[in-house]
């Protein structure tokens, strides 16, 4: 039964009249006005009448102040109703009593059609799944081990690089072939090898944590020509192997290819350059399309390589690159000097992430992750920035999702084992059974919902022949109520009938398909 | 001969991350005083159909505010929700009404001005081209 | 369950206080301020129909978050006298300044604001965040007079007078979290850009004020200095790294943030008026989208315009106009006219960093910016460096992870 609170607000003056036609209008209905909701002592009233009179809902009518979520959590708490429960309408300054009536009727209508929920308490799986062994990996894995939670790491290529630490337990060569269940409990279908033999084995892990590593471009394909054009990673190698008189007068460092890359970028261009014009002697132009100094040290050590020489060159982005036996010629415009110019250079180091990566889709569609526009990893949503991914529990970092500069990826590690620390630490996770519902007799299982449910909530129910919704990974926005070709899926709290009852119409049943509930 | 079509009978959807958040800081602004409001969690909940029904029962008009694309709390569902107003509005054109009794405006939860301007634009154009 | 002390109550503080409390700690925010929330409560939403990612209703989120919840109590007009370490923890003490308002209990009914016969309560309202504030600098009682207004008036009982103008304060925390936040750049000392002297020259701080109410930029009419009354400015130049990358100032590291802000209040300006011409002037633009390209490219085709070169000096012309000096590597001037000259003013480390540092036993880098090699004192957001609000915040769960582990 709902309850009607009415605030008459004790700053008002003399509200008697008004409230005893209103209450008059309202006969019937359990109504109770005070004259201080917003108080303390109005949250108390409210408890304590819920408690009196048995009410399962509150419908609070008065002023904005009443709208404030966190008005809403402490009458939550007090009275012992969740929030899907309660509702708050605004009553106008001058409203009539007539108005205030009609719209507490509407709201009533709405809140009465709302049903009360089960709580359903799940238990919080304490393991913990890492992909990647990578830098960023290995140190999240130790910083999630270190809070006490089971941690498996695993790295598709054997044998995984980084130190066996004490408690992370690590399995190499492995990937995920499937990521199915929920936060709490996610199951992972691993693919190992062992001396030759491919195995699966399914293992369930409270939370995961996706550090792969940057995706990679093809260094086989243009621009790239061995010994003439090299990946920049490759010059590291150089710079240490290849002795003075093996090096070229002139050597190009090429960044922004095709795409603005970062600080990681410019870092690894910057000291590559020192490197090879303090060590060799040689002449190194860096050219880029702006340089990337926005992390401590960088301006400095820009300004290094500029004090010792090297020469740069900002190009106005698609700089050209033509190698020959002779050497390579590395064209573009210059946008300081405003014209074009051509570098003959006899080796062009260029940088891998300025290429269009060669995103691999298999890991996402593992995982059940959606890539952005460079087929990274994560979507461009601030709302997940930097560590989360659509998958509650499932956390992504690093180059695999778009930031590859280190200092800040090893940050996100510790912002993602926090995260996931936030997740599981409560061990039991209290969940509001007022996800989706799906019909089963209107479902025709076109998998519509499995698709578009952006947190991969929704799988289909073999035994039923439904589809079926998770509780646990369901962030009741109605996405998939909207979506579902058959109209066969309701949100309890924020149905058809719910939405029109609130704007103050009846719905009544039509035969077809407008509005049919 | 027209008349101004009154504040209640303009249906204003909600999303309970943006639009939301900006209407309760102007909740108690007179010129939306009457506003029929409501949250709902999500633009991306609507669908044509819903629409639809608000209009023909009465609804002189149907706002709704989701966030901006890219800034859904939910991902998806302002796409969503722009190409359920399509369907909608191409439905209205088919049935011979006017196609801009529905309308869809993305603005952040900052955004209480953006949101009173889009309220009061409506109600502007629903008071020019309504009949009685 | 821990205790844990949050000094700022900005963008990274509001973060650490809100997540460890939901965590089952107990937390204690102190604000030097009588408002809480920081400078991000001045920025403005730079959204067009699209987000830019920019993070300012993250950032209100986050501190909506703090505020609610019923383990985390703030205390405002504060200020840190000493710091001990006993054991394992961390015994702060000082003082904080009354009225104090609990903000978790507060239901935001106006009648302190209407009570109060100074005027010194205002209220904040936006994104979802709302609060009410005292002015420390005009409240009564602070001046030493005996007034309870606000407090008689809450019907919450939310305010607290009791024990005069400023109350003592001791806690023994686990850990403690500084987020003081940053002070800006002042472009006073880089007269030739001529802010406080020209009217129609602002730094970015104040584009920000400004577009947190209106979508357009005033320009100078009549020689005054333009306000939110005046007249939209038809051109605008941003001019970015003032008071960044600089040697001379003793500041060359670059801000991060202001090629972030500038072009995506830019993008914002351009979509909300489309006639208005909008001239980048820069040395390099700093990435801050991971999908940047393309968010560049949208720039090129709404046609705002970059340049090439920082204006070395901003003039009046006859017209009410602002007239940029550009030199070019090789001496030539060029000139370029503007209504409004937006100065992207860089990020500097927060007033009293030396102290918070002498009293925590902390670093100071090269700049100024805070370090701390101690496991029970973090540093988070602005103050260890120059960083935007999604850093901010990630910084503030990293720095969390190292008190709590």
């Amino acid at each position: 039964m709902t309850g009607i609170f009415l605030c008459t607000c004790r700053r008002k003056k003399d509200p008697s009249a008004w409230l005893e036609r209103a209450a008059k209008s309202l006969a019937g209905i359990p109504f109770f006005p005070y004259d201080a909701m917003c108080a303390p002592e109005g949250i108390r009233f409210a408890a304590a009448r819920v408690k009196g009179e048995k009410l399962d809902k509150l419908l609070l009518a008065g002023c904005a102040a009443l709208l404030h979520e966190g008005y809403c959590e402490r009458i939550s708490r007090a009275a012992g109703i969740p929030a899907s429960g309660i509702d708050a309408v605004v009553l106008p300054a001058r409203a009539s009593s007539a108005e205030a009536v009609r719209i507490i009727r509407r709201a009533h209508a709405a809140l009465e059609l709302i049903p009360r929920f089960e709580i359903r308490r799940v238990p919080l799986g304490q393991e913990v799944l890492v992909v990647g062994d990578g830098q960023v990996g290995a140190q999240t894995a130790r910083e999630v081990a270190a809070l006490g939670y089971r941690t498996t790491l695993i790295e598709k290529d054997a044998p995984a690089a980084c130190a066996a630490a004490a408690d992370v337990e690590i399995l190499s060569p492995a990937t995920l072939a499937s990521l199915d269940g929920r936060p709490g409990a996610y199951t992972a279908r691993l693919r190992t090898s062992r001396e030759g033999e491919r195995q699966e084995t399914e293992r369930v892990f409270g939370a995961v944590v996706i550090a792969a590593g940057a995706p990679g471009a093809d260094t086989r394909a243009a621009p790239f020509s061995p010994g003439r054009v090299i990946p920049l990673a490759d010059l590291e190698g150089s710079i240490e192997r290849q002795p003075r008189r093996d090096w070229p007068r002139l050597v190009a460092i090429v960044l922004d290819f095709c795409v603005d890359e970062g600080r990681a970028s410019t870092e690894a261009a910057l000291r590559s350059a020192l490197a090879v014009r303090e060590r060799f002697r040689r002449e190194v132009t860096v050219l880029l399309r702006d340089v990337r100094v926005a992390a401590r040290g960088l301006e400095a050590l820009y300004d290094q390589a500029r004090v010792a020489g090297v020469t740069f060159v900002k190009h106005a982005g698609s700089p050209r690159i033509r190698s020959s036996r002779e050497g390579v010629v590395v064209s573009c415009r210059d946008t300081v000097l405003g014209e074009d110019v051509e570098i003959s250079c006899g080796l062009a180091a260029v940088s891998v992430d300025g290429l269009p990566a060669c995103a691999d889709p298999s890991l996402a569609a593992a995982a059940g992750i959606d890539l952005d526009a460079y087929g990274r990893l994560q979507q461009n949503n601030v709302h997940l920035l930097p560590e989360l991914s659509n998958r509650q529990g499932v956390f992504v970092i690093g180059a695999c999702r778009g930031e590859a500069y280190q200092p800040e990826v090893l940050r996100d590690a510790r912002d993602a084992a926090f995260s996931v620390h936030a997740l599981l630490s409560q061990k039991i996770l209290k969940v509001e059974l007022s996800h989706a519902l799906v019909d089963g007799d209107r479902c025709a299982v076109c998998l519509t919902c499995v698709r578009v449910c952006p947190f991969k909530a929704m799988r289909i129910d073999e035994n039923e022949k439904k589809a079926d919704c998770i509780a646990e990974s369901c962030r009741r926005c109605g996405i998939c109520v909207g979506e579902c070709p058959a109209k066969a899926i309701t949100l309890p709290a924020y149905a058809d009938a719910i939405v029109m009852a609130r704007a103050g119409m009846a719905e009544r049943p039509t035969i077809g398909a407008v509005g049919e509930r | 001969m027209k008349t101004s079509v009154r504040a209640g009978q303009i249906t204003t959807l909600l999303c309970e991350n943006s639009g939301w958040k900006a209407y309760v800081e102007i909740g108690l602004d007179p010129a939306l005083q009457g506003l029929d409001v409501q949250k709902i969690p999500c633009s991306g909940r609507v669908d044509a159909g819903l629409l639809l029904a608000l209009l023909e029962r009465g609804s002189a008009g149907v706002l709704v505010v989701g966030c901006p694309k890219d800034n859904c709390t939910y991902l998806q569902g302002n796409y969503r929700a722009e190409k359920r107003l399509a369907v909608a509005r191409a439905a209205l054109r088919e049935a011979g009404l006017d196609e801009n009794l529905v309308r869809l405006e993305f603005l952040s939860s900052l955004d209480s001005c953006r949101l009173r301007d889009a309220v009061l634009d409506f109600k502007r154009y629903l008071d020019d081209h309504s009949s009685s | 369950m821990k205790r844990y002390l949050v000094i700022g109550s900005g963008v990274a503080g509001g973060t650490a206080a809100g997540e460890l409390a939901r965590q089952g700690h107990k937390v204690f925010i102190l604000e030097s301020t009588g408002r809480i929330g920081g400078k991000v409560l001045s920025y403005c939403c730079k959204a067009t129909d699209s987000c830019s990612r920019c993070g300012v209703c993250v950032a209100h989120d986050r501190i909506a978050d703090a505020l609610r919840h019923p383990r985390v109590s703030v205390m405002t007009g504060a200020r840190i006298e000493k710091v001990e370490s006993g054991g394992r923890a961390t015994i702060v003490s000082g003082f904080f300044s009354n009225p104090r308002i609990a903000h978790n209990i507060c239901t935001d009914c106006k009648a302190c604001i209407e009570a109060c016969p100074a005027g010194s309560i205002s209220r904040y309202s936006r994104g979802g965040l709302t609060f009410t504030a005292i002015d420390y600098t005009s409240c009564l009682l602070q001046k030493g007079k005996k007034c309870s207004a606000c407090a008689d008036a809450c019907p919450a009982d939310a305010i607290r007078t009791a024990g005069g103008p400023k109350r003592r304060f001791t806690v023994a925390v686990d850990g403690v979290l500084i987020a003081t936040g940053h002070e800006t750049f002042n472009p006073v000392v880089k007269a030739r850009l001529g802010y406080g002297r020209l009217p129609g020259v602002m730094t970015g701080l104040e584009a920000e004020q400004v577009l947190s109410r209106q979508d357009w930029l005033p320009a100078p009419v009549n020689g005054g200095g333009g306000d939110s009354a005046g007249v939209p400015a038809r051109s605008v130049a941003f001019i970015q790294c003032v008071g960044s990358r600089d040697p001379r100032l003793k500041r060359n590291f670059c801000s991060s943030v202001c090629c972030a802000y500038a072009l995506r209040m830019s993008r914002m300006l351009k979509a909300r008026n489309p006639d208005m011409d909008i001239a980048v002037y820069y040395i390099d633009i700093q990435n801050f989208d991971k999908v940047f390209t393309p968010f560049r490219a949208e720039l090129d085709r709404m046609g705002i315009r970059f340049v090439r070169g920082i204006p070395s000096a901003v003039a009046r012309t006859g017209g009410q106009r602002l007239s940029l000096l550009i030199e070019d590597p090789e001496g030539k001037r060029a000139t370029a006219e503007h209504d409004v000259v937006v100065l992207s003013i860089g990020v500097a480390p927060p007033e009293g960093a030396a102290e918070m540092a002498s009293l925590f036993g902390l670093e100071l880098d090269e700049f100024g910016f805070l370090r701390s090699n101690l496991a029970g004192v973090r540093v988070a957001g602005t103050c260890g460096e120059p960083q935007g609000i999604i850093d901010s915040i990630a910084s503030a769960r990293a720095a969390a992870l190292e008190l709590v582990r």
